[in-house]
């Protein structure tokens, strides 16, 4: 139990005032409380939609021992917002702020102040657990997945009870809410590494939590999508560490693509989204071109890339396929289309500045698990790169498809082959540079182009992570193919390319390839403008990296055991003036290990700080860790949340952001 | 016990096996055998002698020696997972842990004469013995002396499944998979002998989701229902059957490839499907047939042949698959991870969410008491009718797989066990 302290938006403090005098009242007397703030209820006046706040507690019947109980050692505020969606349903987000963690002052600019006399959290004559240290915070915004039941096997489930009862399941591995953990990310808080609040989102579970934008700034929403609900959920972060629900785009706003991937946020604070499955049903489906492509349904093929407005509204659905077939090289569909496409967009990068947007396309996503009738095509791996015009924001137009070339490496198996499964993208940054990167999971190679205005980008292998493998592990199978190169991202200064290196399973003879977070500098091949030498075509390459002066090289790598999958810069730095500012010059990153707990690609549930040193080099920060934990990082394998005893979460993606007021 | 060599007859053409021996030596033997059964220890010979006192005083015809004590093994070994006590006509769930392998053992109807029997094995010997490389068959009878079969997935349906022909009053039901493992279960079976058509509604190949249903009703805390699934279309599956058709008439499909069976609910559904097809203009089709342009598969058949169907063109090497232009869609009992995941992705109309409470309820409570039984659209159903649940205006849905990575040689498939769909989603996509 938790104390079932609710809030009211600003602008309520009377009626909360009220409110809570009540509930101090009841509990001096032994009342019971039968209802704390049926009053608190309110409707936003949000002209953006639908947007209410809510009293959850003011539903529930609230005993004096469990009063009594709470107060003894509970901190949690909980506050909900929540929308009515297109489906006629409630959507909600419900937070719980750990008042515990937070200086005052945080809780007073949440219009908490009120709140904390009646926690029992102590800390002087304001309430607070924390002391008043005059910094503001920054905050690293997880976005979690339940642990539950579905994502273990039968062998996992044996345990007999004794007797049948109503109450079957504990928590632990009942199905539970998906969540967004607040992190505080404050360098010299003592708070620094706690979660201070995990809203949960509802009443959708088994979202499959999946990726965020790539990067935050000012102004923006959260984009968060779910893989298997096939929904973006749109957060604002203006309160933080509170979080509130804006929107959420269902499988139905999206009626052409399913299986929402990444996000790329535009200057405008509207998205465009990759949705790497196919339409919602099989048969044709009418883009908002009025153009029509067949499709093989949800999951399958081609995927498409969504125009979304600053609150998740679908503005545009855009076809990733031409209407013709992509024969270049083999993309196989499973069930088969009558045009081949090889169209299943996952990563999303864009340049405003050029009119240009990239996309990479991963695999048709629900064949890639091994079929018990038939095994899966290898050429279900897409080894293409799609670039758009996006000359009118709201109108993006499929302008080329680029097959990345095969190189020298021969894979064990067709899928490792160094062009299969493009699952990201990133483009470089300064103005007077036009080139982009994408990273190959199966094949485990970088390409370049420099670029992406072409009209047709000319891609080209630039470095084989078989280089890298032996470097940081010698005595592994460095063996590029299958090394799962997850988050690529070019640093913010264009001087550095960060690829996260899940790394490849032991298996047999096979004793695996190393994780680790990978730096290569790749000053020179951007320096190289149009005309890049750099290329892959040597077998001596493969290992050695590539022999033309211009190719990237390994700045530094940082081991990270534990499998990591994606990462993000810290692109936000406190001034003098005591307030953040956006920066290009990125002194921490962070990454998780994680990636899809049903592919058996699991991780160890860690997302961890890495700080990056004057010389570039990088440093685990070991001071990134939950209170009296003897482990680095934040490990979300863990038995209680704020939210609840929920038992292990599953950590996808993280961004850096701060409150709107924090931030200049 | 006996020897490897000595291991009993495997009838391998047959998933079916006679029970007890019913001849006068049989009978003597086990007359003669008693006397040392009740030596075994306390708990045997209470055991033995109270099915022995019980046979004669009933009437019913005497039973082996090892009938008697493999009854007495199982009765006191065993765990009824499901009801206090075992009651003839009421399917039996039983749980009995051997060498790290939880088996979970399901006989029904529980009477007299032929028998469903399906068998989860979880735990971590699960593995060693059952699909590991030194792995045996699972092999199931009434008595080690006389014929057994082997245990063998029913397409459809998880678990793996054998009919045994029980005798009247009391038997046993002998699970093993090689001489030092053997786990028999205790059955009360009564007199009631079973019609025809009861039995072929138990073991026919609607079998598997008759006990899917029946089980999930008794676990919902309700009886057995009156009927197998496959014995009538619902109405409010004929409902979604007339609104999907439409749907795929508006969405201008041409042909509706119909695959069906011979089951009162399949002829129904045929029927239902064929009446809509003709209102909304679409030609019913052979699903054998060449698809034309704007084809859609539209399976109404049960577990079996819908799962047995859709695998069989899958197994087919891709260039040989036939492209249909608007997918397939199964009827709404199809929702069983081993028929979805039969295909490679299906729409289907549900009168629930998975994602609901209640549907989680139902999963959630299957994974904990009957451990490797995956969820189902028709064991929901009855579980839902037995809590006196309400189904919700019916929905579509796209059943699909949605998992990233190809699972490396050797580490097998790491889907979960008891998911609606093991490495998927259901996902709502459209209304009816």
């Amino acid at each position: 139990m938790r104390n079932l302290i609710s809030l009211a938006p600003r602008g309520a403090r009377g009626r909360r005032r009220l409110t809570l005098g009540a509930a101090t009242l009841a509990l001096v007397t032994g009342t019971v409380v039968a209802t704390q703030t049926g009053a608190l209820a309110s409707l936003s006046d949000d002209a953006d939609g639908p947007v209410g706040t809510s009293d959850s507690a003011g539903r529930l019947l609230v005993d004096l021992q469990d009063q009594l109980a709470d107060l003894l050692g509970d901190d949690i505020v909980e506050q909900t917002t929540s929308i009515l969606a297109g489906d006629g349903k409630e959507y909600w987000l419900k937070n719980h702020l750990d008042a515990s963690a937070l200086p005052t002052d945080v809780l007073q600019d949440l219009g908490l102040g009120e709140v904390v006399p009646q926690l029992p959290i102590g800390g002087g004559d304001s309430g607070g657990g924390v002391p008043d240290d005059g910094l503001r915070r920054e905050y690293l915004v997880v976005w979690a997945g339940d642990n539950n039941i579905l994502d273990k096997s039968g062998a996992e489930l044996t345990t007999l009870p004794k007797t049948i009862s109503p109450d079957l399941i504990g928590t632990k591995d009942l199905i539970g809410p998906d969540f967004f953990a607040v992190v505080d990310a404050t360098k010299g808080s003592d708070t620094y590494g706690q979660v201070v609040n995990t809203a949960t989102v509802g009443p959708l579970v088994e979202n499959e939590p999946h990726h965020m934008q790539y990067i935050w700034h000012k102004g923006d929403n959260i984009f968060a999508g779910g893989l298997f609900t096939d929904v973006t959920y749109v957060v604002d972060t203006s309160e933080l560490p509170k979080l509130t629900l804006k929107n959420v785009n269902l499988p139905t706003d999206t009626l052409c693509g399913s299986v929402p991937d990444a996000y790329w946020v535009t200057e405008d604070h509207k998205a465009y989204g990759t949705y790497m499955g196919g339409p919602d049903v099989p048969g044709p489906c009418v883009y908002s071109d009025g153009s029509v492509r067949l499709g093989n349904g949800f999951g399958g093929s081609p995927g498409e890339l969504v125009r979304l407005d600053e609150n998740g509204r679908t503005l545009y659905e855009a076809p990733a396929t031409p209407e013709t077939a992509e024969t270049e090289m083999r993309c196989d569909n499973i069930p088969q289309l009558q045009l081949p496409t090889c169209a299943n967009p996952h990563g999303v990068q864009a340049r405003e500045d050029l009119d240009v947007l990239v996309t990479s396309d991963y695999n048709e996503p629900r064949n890639i698990i091994l079929n018990p009738v038939a095994a899966p095509s290898s050429y279900l791996r897409r080894p293409t790169v799609r670039t758009w015009d996006i000359s009118n924001p709201d109108e993006p137009r499929l302008k080329a498809v680029s097959f990345l070339p095969d190189g020298p490496r021969v894979g064990k198996v067709a899928h490792h082959e160094e062009p299969r499964a493009a699952m990201e993208t990133t483009v470089t940054n300064l103005p007077a540079n036009k080139g982009a990167f994408a990273s190959t999971m199966q094949g485990g190679a970088i390409y370049y182009t420099p670029d992406i205005t072409a009209e047709q980008p000319e891609w080209r292998e630039v470095f084989d992570l078989t280089t890298s493998n032996k470097l940081v592990d010698p005595t592994s199978s460095f063996y590029g193919g299958g090394s799962n190169a997850g988050w690529t991202q070019t640093s913010l200064d264009d001087k550095y390319l960060y690829v996260a290196v899940v790394g490849r399973q032991p298996n047999g003879e096979d004793k695996g390839s190393p994780q680790y977070i990978l730096k290569l500098d790749i000053q020179e091949l951007v320096a190289s403008g149009t005309s890049p030498q750099c290329t892959i075509d040597d077998e001596a390459e493969i290992t050695a990296g590539g022999q033309e002066a211009d190719c990237p090289t390994v700045h530094d790598t940082l081991k990270a055991p534990g499998g990591p999958h994606w990462g993000a810069f810290d692109n936000l730095e406190l001034g003098d003036d005591g307030y953040y500012h956006e920066t290009t010059d990125v002194n921490r990153i962070a990454y998780s290990n994680y990636f899809v707990a049903r592919t058996g690609l699991n991780g160890d549930h860690r997302v961890c700080m890495v700080d990056v040193a004057d010389d570039e080099t990088l440093s685990l920060d070991t001071d990134f860790r939950q209170p009296g934990a003897v482990e680095d990082c934040i490990d979300f394998d863990r038995a209680s949340w704020p939210h609840g005893d929920w038992g292990p979460a599953k950590p996808h993606s993280m961004i850096f952001v701060t409150a709107d007021d924090d931030i200049r | 016990m006996p020897s490897d060599a000595n291991e009993p007859e495997v009838d391998r053409t047959s998933d079916t096996t006679r029970g007890r021996g019913r001849d006068q030596r049989t009978r003597l033997r086990a007359r003669a055998r008693l006397v040392a059964a009740a030596a075994v220890g306390a708990g045997l010979v209470a055991g033995a002698g109270w099915a022995a006192t019980a046979g004669d005083d009933d009437g019913a015809t005497a039973r082996p020696a090892d009938a008697l004590e493999l009854d007495a093994e199982g009765r006191s070994g065993s765990q009824q997972v499901l009801g206090e006590t075992r009651e003839p006509g009421v399917p039996s769930v039983q749980r009995m842990r051997h060498d790290d392998v939880d088996f979970t053992v399901t006989v029904a109807p529980s009477r007299p004469g032929p028998n469903l029997v399906r068998i989860d094995a979880t735990g971590a010997g699960h593995r060693r013995h059952l699909t590991g490389a030194d792995a045996r068959p699972v092999l199931v009878g009434t008595t080690e002396s006389t014929e057994l079969v082997r245990a063998v997935p029913r397409p459809g349906a998880s678990g793996l499944w054998a009919v045994v022909d029980l005798p009247e009053k009391y038997g046993t039901v002998l699970v093993t998979h090689g001489p030092r493992h053997r786990v028999p279960f205790g059955v009360d079976t009564g007199f009631e002998a079973q019609s025809d058509d009861e039995v072929a509604a138990w073991t026919g190949d609607d079998g598997a989701e008759c006990v899917t249903a029946a089980t999930a009703a008794m676990l919902a805390g309700g009886d057995v229902p009156d009927a197998c699934p496959a014995q009538a279309l619902a109405p409010g599956d004929a409902v979604a059957l007339r609104r999907t058709v439409a749907v795929l008439g508006e969405r201008g499909v041409a042909e509706v490839a119909l695959r069906s069976d011979a089951s009162p609910r399949g002829r129904a559904a045929s029927a239902v499907v064929r009446r809509a097809a003709d209102r909304a203009g679409l030609e019913v089709v052979d699903p054998d047939a060449v698809p034309g342009r704007r084809n859609a598969l539209l399976v109404v058949s049960g577990w079996t042949d819908a799962a047995r169907s859709l695998a069989a063109v899958i197994a087919r090497p891709l260039p040989e698959q036939p492209i249909r232009d608007d997918g397939t869609w199964l009827a709404p009992w199809l929702l069983s991870p081993a028929v979805v995941d039969s295909t490679a992705g299906a729409v289907v109309p549900l009168d629930f969410d998975i994602r609901d409470p209640a549907a989680q309820e139902y999963s959630q409570t299957l994974a904990r008491y009957l451990p490797g039984q995956t969820p189902t659209g028709s064991g929901y159903a009855a579980w839902r009718a037995a809590r006196g649940g309400t189904p919700s205006p019916p929905r579509l849905f796209a059943a699909s797989r949605a998992a990233f990575m190809p699972t490396m040689p050797g580490h097998g498939a790491h889907g979960s066990e008891v998911a609606w769909f093991p490495g998927g989603t259901v996902t709502p996509v459209g209304s009816l």
